[in-house]
């Protein structure tokens, strides 16, 4: 619905409203400053007033018809004028939609030909960065061979000098625990040759005590003991 | 006639040992056959003792009498201690008949000595050790052996090198 105008109609309706308003104010004053005569004065505004307000509602009853027939009046002129103005709007927005229309195809044609156009570019991009990857890549794996190759290099020789050394140091010890082994068994042949040499005799004497104790007559065994009775004899050892 | 008792005595007694043992078998028969009391028992001595006491014969017995045994067995006791003490040590045990030979030997040989003491130490191999006035004197064939131990150990270390 369209909005209406301001019209006089509410502005007579707010002048009397506030007429009414400011006679009522004044005559509540006039009330509560006066005593009788102010009851009576009050009694007569009160008439006054009242008979003001018959001619006031009268009048604005009667502005208020003039207002409803205005405003019926200018409903009308508006709704026409509305109807008039739908009409015109609505064959501007059909020129407008078949201009849009036309326009959003131009660019939709536009559009659609740069699309094709960056796809192209972009067809051609890729296969550009598909030739240069591959050219990358090859170049970094030459690099890599060289570096491979370089760090095997590198490797064999610290390899090489690493095993060399290693066999070096474990001949030196090697030898050093063959030397002290040597020595070892050396020391330990000297040591048992002692013990020998200590023990031999007892050993000599036992396996002649056990074998000729056995093996010795008593005939054998007395003149043995013949002998050592002449030896000490000889010896002077018994008078 | 202590020594002429003592000679018959030991005339086949040559060790302490025996002569102590046929001491002691002839004064007991003897004081049973001149006091009676206790029976002489046979069967408790060795058979050679008993042998050698049948071998005296009965003069010698009657030199004993009731009067003079006792006296006589302690001059006979005191005689045989008296005598020079000589102690072999042998390698092996011998029996009565080495015992015999040997000290026949040493009575021929050795005209101090009439009686020996014989002990045993199989440590000494062969041959003899003395004991003589308290000094002792080895003379076995393990002396041999400990007089010629360097040469023996020479002989050796020329197997061993």
């Amino acid at each position: 619905m369209p909005w209406l105008p301001i019209n006089p109609i509410n502005l007579i309706l707010l002048l009397v409203s506030l007429s009414l308003a400011a006679l009522y104010l004044r005559r509540y004053y006039l009330r509560k400053s006066s005593s009788k005569q102010e009851e009576k004065y009050l009694e007569e505004a009160r008439e006054k007033a009242y008979d003001l307000l018959n001619k006031s509602y009268q009048k604005s009853q009667n502005v208020i018809g003039v207002a409803e027939l205005e405003g019926i009046k200018m409903a009308a002129e508006s709704r026409l004028s509305t109807n008039k103005l739908e009409e015109e709007l609505l064959t501007q927005l059909k020129a407008t939609i078949n201009q849009s229309q036309q326009s959003i195809q131009e660019v939709t044609d536009r559009v659609q030909s740069s699309i094709l156009a960056s796809e192209q570019q972009f067809r051609d991009h890729l296969t550009e960065l598909q030739i240069k990857g591959e050219q990358v890549e090859a170049a970094n794996l030459q690099v890599i061979q060289e570096q491979t190759n370089k760090l095997f290099e590198g490797f064999e020789t610290k390899l090489s000098d690493f095993l060399i050394q290693t066999e070096q140091k474990t001949t030196q010890t090697i030898e050093l625990e063959l030397r002290s082994t040597r020595e070892l068994i050396e020391t330990y042949k000297e040591q048992q040759l002692s013990l020998i040499d200590e023990n031999i005799i007892a050993v000599m004497e036992r396996t002649l005590s056990i074998v000729l104790g056995k093996k010795l007559s008593l005939k054998e065994h007395v003149e043995l003991v013949y002998e050592a009775l002449e030896k000490a004899k000889a010896e002077k050892f018994i008078a | 006639m202590t020594d002429q008792l003592l000679s018959i005595i030991l005339a086949d007694t040559y060790t302490l040992k025996s002569t102590r043992q046929r001491f002691n078998l002839l004064k007991a028969m003897l004081l049973s056959r001149l006091f009676g009391g206790k029976e002489f028992d046979p069967s408790l001595y060795d058979r050679n003792d008993l042998a050698w006491l049948n071998s005296l014969g009965e003069p010698f017995y009657q030199n004993f009498t009731k009067e003079n045994i006792y006296q006589l067995f302690a001059e006979l006791e005191n005689k045989v201690k008296s005598l020079p003490q000589l102690v072999i040590y042998t390698a092996f045990d011998p029996g009565e008949e080495e015992i015999r030979q040997i000290g026949s030997w040493i009575r021929t040989n050795l005209t101090a000595i009439k009686l020996f003491d014989l002990k045993l130490d199989p440590n000494l191999i062969a041959g003899a050790a003395l004991t003589y006035q308290g000094v002792y004197k080895d003379l076995s064939l393990r002396s041999r052996i400990e007089e010629k131990k360097q040469e023996i150990l020479a002989d050796f270390s020329n197997y061993l090198r």
